[in-house]
């Protein structure tokens, strides 16, 4: 509606979320985990231990920019980053409803989608500050460590696009919070959505190889083209930058899918939803 | 407005008017759908069919404009200070940046919580709760305020001190107030106005003086004393019309007149040779009209 506070409802959201213990905890252990990469990094490269015959050493480049794409591999492949955001999420949506605060927000005149829309935005700032904290660990304690030298732009493109791909998570966390109500729900929603997307892509490389194998280039050719739409996909897209794989188009466009159609589906439940 | 829960119709065919200065108490025993109406006027739920207007506005959220808002408990971020938690409320409010610290000081002042406004909100007593909500609902100067069940919980010093500052807002801030609540002395004690709701359905609505009066020409009890109370009562039992029913205040005796005016049974106790000391006509109260439309 015209005349909505935008700005204001933000930066009150935004307060709101990192007033809570769970998001300050957040930010100091993802930085603290940020330098843990480094620190294996700077071990390896100065070990004498080997693998297969191979001096450990001579697998790993030690660089401050290797140790940076190391470092957001870690937070996202251990579920460090998802789990905050995961938990925040819940809790500013679903928290807030359990805790009838929401509620409160929709006695003044302001639609239900701008105070979805300020939320998620509030959350992407999170991660953008997060990101860029963990960012900036991560590369002074690099740069102490190997030097400053290094393909840079590699690991801030990966780091920046890794942004995109979380916020893409947090409308994810949003609408699933907006469709079970519990933050303990929207927790295990989210668990079961990654699980099962994680099981969609075992299924299409399994359909891939089969197709390979019994030469059914069908089969092969559809595991291919429907690899890159899945949210799996989508949110890791960041790991294509420095990776052997390159990037496509369908990785960013499922991406840009994926928030559009979850806070569009988010936004359609919640205004159709009782507030208690 | 309708609304129904399940096939149970909450809320049928409401139609409340409420007059601009008017302070109506929006009566009804539980679940008669007092909550659920006021919800589906505040926009959070959804009436099944009809729609409603405030201040001739009736699209959601438009019609919130000028309307503060209270339902049953109210919900805090309780690991903020009540500043903090009106500061969140205000940017919801559309009010200006500028004037934004202003707002809060004054809405917290005249609720009488300005020097607690930098403590906690988990350290709140409820009647600070209740208090801080009602400043919540002052932000940017509404021009009508419905509050749900205000005073629900509170001790009797913190229901005086919630009565006593709706009372004041509506006089001195000409605030139009639609205050729900099941407790009808605190009612009759400040609105002008009621509707009673029962099972949805408003069975009775209009101004409190003349439900009373009403009430009181239906039905006439007088409050007696006299010198000799067992006199009083003995004489009481010879009179036509007039019906013994029961201790009253100050140690007067009740009693119904059915047939006779409070003139008539004067009359007829002097005439008995009773020395009257005390003629009181106890004025109609809202529970028995609230009884009578709800029976």
């Amino acid at each position: 509606m015209s005349g909505t506070p935008w700005l204001p409802m933000w930066q009150v959201e935004f307060r709101k979320l990192m007033s809570r213990t769970s998001a300050r905890v957040g930010l100091v252990l993802l930085m603290a985990m940020s330098m843990a990469p480094v620190l294996v990094l700077y071990y390896l490269d100065d070990s004498a231990a080997e693998f297969n015959g191979v001096p450990m050493a001579e697998m790993w480049e030690g660089s401050a920019p290797k140790a940076l794409l190391w470092t957001l591999s870690a937070l996202h492949r251990l579920g460090i980053m998802p789990a905050f955001i995961a938990l925040l999420g819940a809790l500013s949506f679903a928290g807030e409803l359990q805790g009838k605060t929401l509620r409160e927000d929709l006695l003044r005149p302001v639609s239900r989608m701008s105070v979805l829309l300020t939320k998620w935005a509030a959350l992407s700032a999170y991660v953008a500050l997060a990101t860029l904290l963990s960012w900036l660990v991560c590369a002074v304690f690099g740069a102490i460590l190997f030097g400053t030298e290094g393909e840079w732009s590699l690991a801030i493109q990966a780091w920046s696009v890794s942004v995109l791909c979380d916020c893409g998570f947090a409308a994810l966390v949003l609408l699933v919070a907006v469709l079970v109500r519990s933050v303990a729900s929207t927790i295990v929603g989210v668990v079961l959505f990654v699980v099962f997307d994680m099981v969609l892509g075992w299924a299409l490389s399994a359909v891939s190889m089969v197709g390979e194998a019994i030469e059914a280039p069908v089969a092969l050719e559809v595991a291919i083209q429907a690899r890159p739409w899945l949210p799996s996909s989508a949110f890791g897209v960041w790991s294509t930058f420095g990776g052997t794989d390159p990037w496509v188009w369908q990785n960013f466009a499922a991406l840009a899918g994926i928030i559009f159609g979850a806070l569009v589906l988010a936004t359609m439940r919640f205004n159709r939803m009782d507030v208690p | 407005m309708t609304r129904t829960y399940r096939g149970r119709v909450a809320v049928r065919d409401l139609d409340l008017n409420v007059h601009a200065g008017d302070v109506y108490g929006f009566l009804g025993p539980n679940s008669a759908g007092k909550t659920t109406a006021i919800r589906c006027m505040l926009g959070l739920i959804r009436p099944d069919r009809g729609e409603m207007a405030i201040f001739g506005e009736v699209a959601h959220p438009a019609r919130l404009q000028h309307v503060g808002a209270m339902v049953e408990t109210p919900a805090f971020h309780v690991w903020m200070d009540g500043r903090e938690n009106l500061l969140t409320a205000a940017a919801y409010a559309s009010i200006p940046g500028s004037s934004v610290k202003r707002e809060v000081d004054r809405v917290l002042d005249r609720v009488g919580l300005l020097e607690r406004s930098k403590d906690k909100v988990g350290g709140y007593s409820l009647g600070m709760r209740q208090r801080l909500a009602i400043a919540r609902s002052l932000l940017g100067g509404p021009k009508l305020l419905i509050l749900d069940e205000p005073t629900n919980g509170l001790d009797p010093r913190g229901m005086r001190e919630v009565r006593d500052l709706i009372r004041s807002l509506a006089l001195a801030d000409q605030i139009t107030v639609l205050i729900s609540s099941h407790l009808l002395g605190e009612v009759q004690a400040i609105c002008n106005r009621v509707g009673i709701l029962q099972e949805g359905v408003l069975k009775v609505e209009g101004q409190v003086s003349e439900l009373l009066a009403s009430q009181a020409r239906r039905q006439t009890v007088v409050e007696v004393d006299a010198e000799d109370a067992k006199m009083l009562e003995a004489a009481l039992g010879q009179i036509d019309g007039a019906r013994h029913v029961g201790p009253g205040a100050k140690g007067r005796v009740r009693v119904e007149l059915t047939e006779l005016t409070v003139a008539d049974l004067n009359r007829s106790l002097v005439q008995a040779d009773i020395s009257v000391t005390a003629l009181v006509p106890e004025q109609g109260n809202l529970e028995d009209v609230f009884l009578e439309a709800t029976r």
